[in-house]
């Protein structure tokens, strides 16, 4: 299981900000903005990046270490 | 590392005993200082009255240091502090404080240009803009 946290729109949008989900059904590679948007129909037309182990990236690879996938939406610092 | 973000609004004073603390540095020639406020913008009738910041705090962490290490390598900078805001900053207050100091000018005049904007182009930070109706939207950096 793999720990997917969620962030600002993202996270209202969908209601929560963390779940655990299981990848091992899902064929690798996979490109998680699809994926997410595919699993969920509120995130379809949402803007947002994933990062994989805290490092901005579009494909989940392998499960080999991998403990976070998170959802950001735009980034509105400063 | 060196932590950036804060709870909270950033405080007038907070940033007078910063430069104050730079006084004994007596290499520095130049400093610059940015201040990022939160803005009571208007939308629709309704204006903002304070931003809810949230992070990625690992992550958020992580890019302010590396954004920290890039500057320091383009510049010639003697120091350099990054101060952003978490939680609630009402409208007037400052949210983001970055401090650069040099020996001469020309490297802090362009190093906090280039500090701010790769601040808000690269930190997972997010601000939910709140009306005083109890209503909000999602600000998103241009």
């Amino acid at each position: 299981m793999i720990t997917v946290r969620y962030f600002g729109m993202v996270a209202e949008k969908l209601n929560k900000q963390e779940e655990k989900l299981d990848f091992t059904e899902v064929q690798l590679p996979v490109a998680l903005i699809d994926f997410f948007k595919n699993r969920y129909s509120s995130l379809e037309k949402m803007s947002f990046v994933t990062a994989v182990n805290h490092t901005i990236s579009n494909e989940l690879n392998s499960l080999d270490g991998i403990e976070e996938i998170v959802l950001l939406p735009p980034f509105a610092g400063g | 590392m060196k932590k950036s973000l804060v709870e909270g609004p950033i405080s007038p004073q907070f940033i007078a005993d910063s430069i104050a603390k730079h006084q004994t540095k007596t290499s520095i020639g130049a400093h610059q200082i940015f201040l990022g406020q939160v803005r009571a913008d208007e939308m629709d009738g309704k204006t903002v009255h304070a931003i809810d910041y949230s992070a990625h705090e690992e992550m958020a962490e992580q890019a302010f240091h590396t954004i920290r290490e890039a500057t320091f390598e383009l510049f010639p900078l003697t120091c350099m502090h990054i101060y952003h805001s978490t939680g609630e900053v009402k409208a007037g207050e400052i949210c983001l404080f970055v401090f650069v100091s040099s020996a001469h000018r020309e490297a802090s005049n362009k190093a906090i240009v280039y500090l701010v904007e790769e601040i808000k182009k690269n930190v997972p930070i997010f601000g939910k803009e709140l009306f005083e109706d109890g209503t909000h939207v999602w600000k998103e950096n241009k």
